[in-house]
């Protein structure tokens, strides 16, 4: 009965959602229908966007972000076909927390995916699995992104209001470069999940459109630890397919859709209780790009509208032993547009951006009784919440001189929240007799950087104070079990924003090929938000330690620090070094969870001929800031040695190329855990990975 | 630029209005009683209602009409009295029940309560015994009545023996649980011959509702029942985390703060001796 309600629900929301999305393209067309007043012109745009992006990214050194390029994405790596976990993972201001082999969920400066946002080119997506099993780096393939650029703090505020950062994941596609056809299409075996990957990519590349497609394919049997030791319930299967077209209609104006559909089957969670039957993701955007020709301030001015459902199904059909068999689906489904316009004046750069989104989440739990006559138990994880969020963004980039630049930047977001589903609302009115089925919110955001550019020193350091909204979970949650700490946890509607005050420091030496980086980044939260256990409520979940409420902590620190050193020993040979380590207390000076202890690595990398080789250890220290107050259990150190080599062939004169990989992954075969890995499962032991490219 | 301006207007204005809640109607429900039985008398017209079209085991409000012969008026009576009566090849007993009071709807002659404790089969049958005052004449009638079982896991009365008395205690509602929270009344009655039923006043019923099927866990914050009113209702709050089959442990607890029946439900001892059920 519940179930026929839930999905009718369902239907309604989505069939308003599709609505709007028309709406938008609709009023999109209707727009683009107009007569165009001044064509002509022979602007080069693409130099223009170009600039653009070389204006914004300016100060590469200091802010993480990871290129992937056109190819050479895959160039700059020692596992060519890695999946986009492994990619983001080499950041140095990124932990991955992982549930499994699948879907690890990106942690900024130490914080969780509830304190940051992650989009894909600004379009905000949302999570439909209440225990995290599927953050949105899950749902896309190396092969549909150019880059992913990570923002720390405030500095990320352009992507929506968070306390960590974001991490803009951004999508791949052609120019109007009349290329013609080229594309990839690549193939590959690891040994310790005995995962195979194949996939292929074509570009089409004209001078008024260009189409993108690609797909990519992985499967994965369990993976063996080090040892030898098989880790059940560790498989996945993943398809991925994307597509992007993009039309000039003249040389000012350019539109583009993009789709990427993400379908995962039968994914293990070696670490949780359940795993996934099917994750199920459709991304779909249209932008339209306005170049202005002789325009003294507009640059460039982009809007987009953009829809996506994510449909998540969590399951223990097959866990052999469990106490009761239950299934846990979530839904989660967003709408939203932005319309962004890049201003130059003088010394000012300008990015001013107008966005709004909403997103509908729902979740349920459905546990099927032992006793074969009996109903089947029921509930809401997630009453069908409906968040809505309209947003102004401004940045000012201020180039003082030529060596000295102010960055200022400032967010401001109205959001509404309300419960849309009746009884998940009167489950919470359990614990809150007197809480209102909506509320709203006014966030805030401001950041100031100072930039200083000398000709070896790059400097930079600054402040910043955000402000977020609770996660669904944390508002409305309702007996999520954390199987991290064995609490059951129960939303509270009427917590209070969480609000961080931070300041960050970097500072870069380059001289000859070599460098070497300082960076750190200090956050203040107030009104952090953290499960406390109530006393005198048990929990729902059979063999649950009791119930822990979301609840808002005076507050709570983290420092975040890493240094990283290249060193050009030869023209072949590099040596690259990184450490990094994190700090993260509570007001009563109890350790925060899941907080990198003093980690690093080192490699050699050498190239010549066409080969590339690279050799390096990583390792950690032993954990002994282990936060065993929220439930953390201890970590030992580990040290990993991996090596992998590469060779580039050329094919026919330069037009196309094969490259052969090869590589092992934790030789010596360590049994290894981290201090982000849930409930200490045993990370993968040696893996052999071998693997072909060929683009053309 | 104009255009532009237009779109982005037009845009959303559209966002805005998808902001919009869309509220469906609550479902309406109109009160009104159900005929349960009518009964063809020597000189009236009777006829039996209750909140649904039939009578079930348990806790059961009774609204009783005295028409007249052509079912147009009530007629003017005098106190009253019933007796439910259930007839068994073996034997025959009556069942807990309050005092046939006038109505304070004027649609009606008579209400009142009746616990039925059992339900009617082929060999076994219910009967109302009626009496009253009418025209100076005293008139008794005796009307059949159909009692209908509770499905599986829906037990909603139970009684027990204490000092020479037996009590009985009986769900009035949730009679449709929801998620959440909900109300719970009952009644607690007593007699010592089966035949005299009085309501215990001053009592206190501790509620513990539990899941069975999911190792026995419980809800939160619910509050024990306890008389609030003056109709001898005792009322509660239920908590319902999720749906399907719940039991409710109890604990009757007398106005001295003993527990006279009902234990503590621990890990040992799965359920109390007495409780309700429900299913939904």
């Amino acid at each position: 009965m519940s179930h026929k309600k839930y999905s009718k629900n369902n239907k309604t929301t989505r069939k308003r959602s599709v609505i709007n999305i028309f709406l938008y393209i609709f009023l999109l067309l209707i727009y683009l229908a107009f007569p165009h007043h001044y064509l002509s012109a022979q602007n080069n745009i693409v130099k223009e966007s170009k600039d653009t992006a070389e204006y914004t990214h300016k100060s590469i050194h200091l802010d993480e972000i990871t290129i992937f390029g056109k190819t050479e994405l895959y160039t700059e790596s020692k596992n060519q076909l890695a999946d986009i976990n492994k990619y983001i993972e080499g950041s140095n201001s990124i932990n991955m927390i992982k549930r499994g082999a699948y879907a690890w969920e990106p942690m900024i400066n130490g914080m969780g995916s509830e304190r940051s946002n992650i989009t894909i080119d600004g379009m905000h997506i949302f999570s439909a699995c209440t225990d995290k099993m599927d953050p949105i780096t899950s749902y896309v393939e190396v092969t549909n992104l150019s880059s992913v650029d990570i923002a720390s703090g405030q500095k990320g505020n352009e992507h929506g209001m968070s306390i960590s950062g974001s991490i803009n994941l951004v999508r791949k596609k052609s120019d109007f470069n009349m290329k013609g056809t080229s594309g990839h299409a690549f193939i590959g075996y690891e040994s310790a999940n005995k995962q195979k990957i194949t996939g292929i990519a074509l570009e089409n590349s004209h001078k008024k459109y260009f189409t993108d497609i690609s797909f990519t394919y992985r499967n994965a049997a369990n993976y063996k630890a080090g040892g030898n030791l098989e880790i059940p319930f560790s498989q996945f299967t993943k398809y991925n397919a994307s597509a992007i077209g993009g039309y000039k209609l003249t040389d000012h104006h350019i539109i583009e859709g993009s789709i990427i559909y993400d379908h995962a089957v039968d994914v293990g969670y070696p670490a949780l209780p359940m795993d996934v039957a099917t994750a199920k993701a459709g991304i779909f955007s249209a932008q339209y790009n306005y170049f202005p020709k002789d325009n003294p301030f507009i640059h460039e001015w982009k809007t987009k509208v953009y829809y996506n459902s994510i449909t998540h199904i969590m399951d223990d059909t097959k866990r052999p032993d469990v106490p009761v068999r239950m299934d846990m689906p979530g839904w989660s489904k967003t709408g939203g547009f932005y319309t962004q316009v890049h201003l130059k004046r003088a010394k000012h750069r300008i990015n001013a951006k107008l966005s709004g989104y909403q997103n509908a989440s729902l979740a349920e739990m459905t546990m099927y009784p032992n006793q074969g006559d009996e109903k089947d138990m029921f509930m809401l994880t997630w009453p069908d919440v409906l968040s809505s969020q309209t947003q102004l963004y401004l940045r000012d980039q201020i180039h003082l001189t030529s060596s000295v630049q102010l960055d200022f930047s400032g967010s401001l977001a109205y959001q509404h929240a309300k419960i849309r589903d009746e009884s998940g609302f009167e489950n919470l009115k359990i614990f809150y007799p007197d809480i209102k089925s909506s509320n709203n919110r006014l966030l805030k955001s401001l950041n100031a950087n100072v930039l200083y550019d000398f000709s070896n020193i790059e400097l930079s350091f600054g402040t910043g104070y955000g402000e977020r909204a609770p996660d669904v979970s944390e508002g409305y949650g309702f007996y999520l079990f954390n199987s991290f700490d064995k609490y059951d946890y129960i939303g509270s509607p009427s917590l209070p924003n969480e609000t961080s005050l931070e300041s960050n420091l970097a500072i870069s030496y380059q001289k000859n090929g070599h460098s070497l980086k300082l960076k750190g980044d200090y956050f203040h939260i107030r009104n952090h938000i953290i499960g406390k256990p109530i006393d005198g409520i048990n929990s729902m979940t059979i063999g649950a330690k009791g119930v822990k409420m979301y609840t808002a902590l005076d507050f709570a620190n983290l420092f975040s620090t890493s240094l990283e050193g290249k060193v050009s020993l030869k023209e072949y040979l590099k040596w690259k070094s990184s450490l990094s380590y994190r700090i993260g207390r509570d007001n009563e000076k109890h350790n925060l969870p899941l907080i990198q202890p003093f980690s690093y690595n080192s490699e050699l990398e050498f190239s010549k001929n066409q080969y590339t080789m690279h050799l390096a250890v990583e390792g950690a220290a032993k954990h002994k800031a282990i936060s065993t107050y929220y439930g953390e259990s201890p970590v030992n150190d580990y040290l990993l040695l991996n090596l992998s080599l590469r060779k580039a062939f050329n094919l026919q004169g330069y037009s196309k190329q094969l490259y052969i990989n090869v590589g092992v992954d934790n030789l010596l075969d360590r049994r290894y855990t981290t201090f982000a890995d849930w409930n200490r499962i045993p990370q993968m032991g040696r893996n052999i990975f071998t693997n072909l490219m060929f683009t053309f | 630029m104009k255009r532009l301006y237009i779109f982005l207007i037009a845009a959303m204005t559209v966002y805005l209005s998808a902001c919009e809640k869309n509220t469906e109607g609550p479902e309406e429900t109109i009160h009104s009683l159900k005929l349960v039985e009518s009964y063809e008398g020597s000189n009236e017209h009777i006829e039996i209602y209750s909140q649904s079209k039939t009578l079930q085991v348990g806790y059961n409000k009774i609204w009783i009409k005295i028409l007249d012969k052509a079912q147009e008026n009530l007629v003017q009576v005098d106190q009253g009295f019933w007796r439910p009566v259930m007839h068994m090849p073996s034997m025959q007993h009556s069942s807990p029940h309050s005092s046939l009071v006038k109505s304070t709807d004027p649609d009606f002659t008579f209400e009142g309560y009746v616990v039925f404790t059992m339900a009617s089969d082929e060999k076994s049958y219910w009967e109302l015994l009626v009496e009253y005052t009418y025209n100076q004449n005293s008139v008794t009638e005796t009307i059949g009545l159909k009692v209908n079982s509770l499905p599986k896991r829906h037990k909603n009365v139970q009684s027990f023996a204490y000092e020479n008395e037996e009590y009985t205690i009986a769900l009035i509602d949730p009679k449709k649980p929801k998620m959440g929270s909900n109300i719970i009344s009952a009644v607690l009655l007593k007699s010592s011959d089966h035949e005299k039923y009085e309501e215990v006043n001053g009592w206190e019923i501790d509620l513990d509702p539990r899941m069975p099927s999911m190792d026995n866990h419980d809800s939160p914050n619910n509050k024990n029942l306890i008389q609030k009113n003056d109709k001898g209702e005792y009322i509660g709050t239920l908590n319902l985390s999720m749906s399907g089959y719940w039991r409710l442990n109890l604990k009757i607890i007398d106005s001295h703060k003993n527990v006279i029946k009902g234990e503590k439900v621990t890990k040992e001892n799965e359920k109390s001796s007495v409780y309700f059920e429900l299913e939904f």
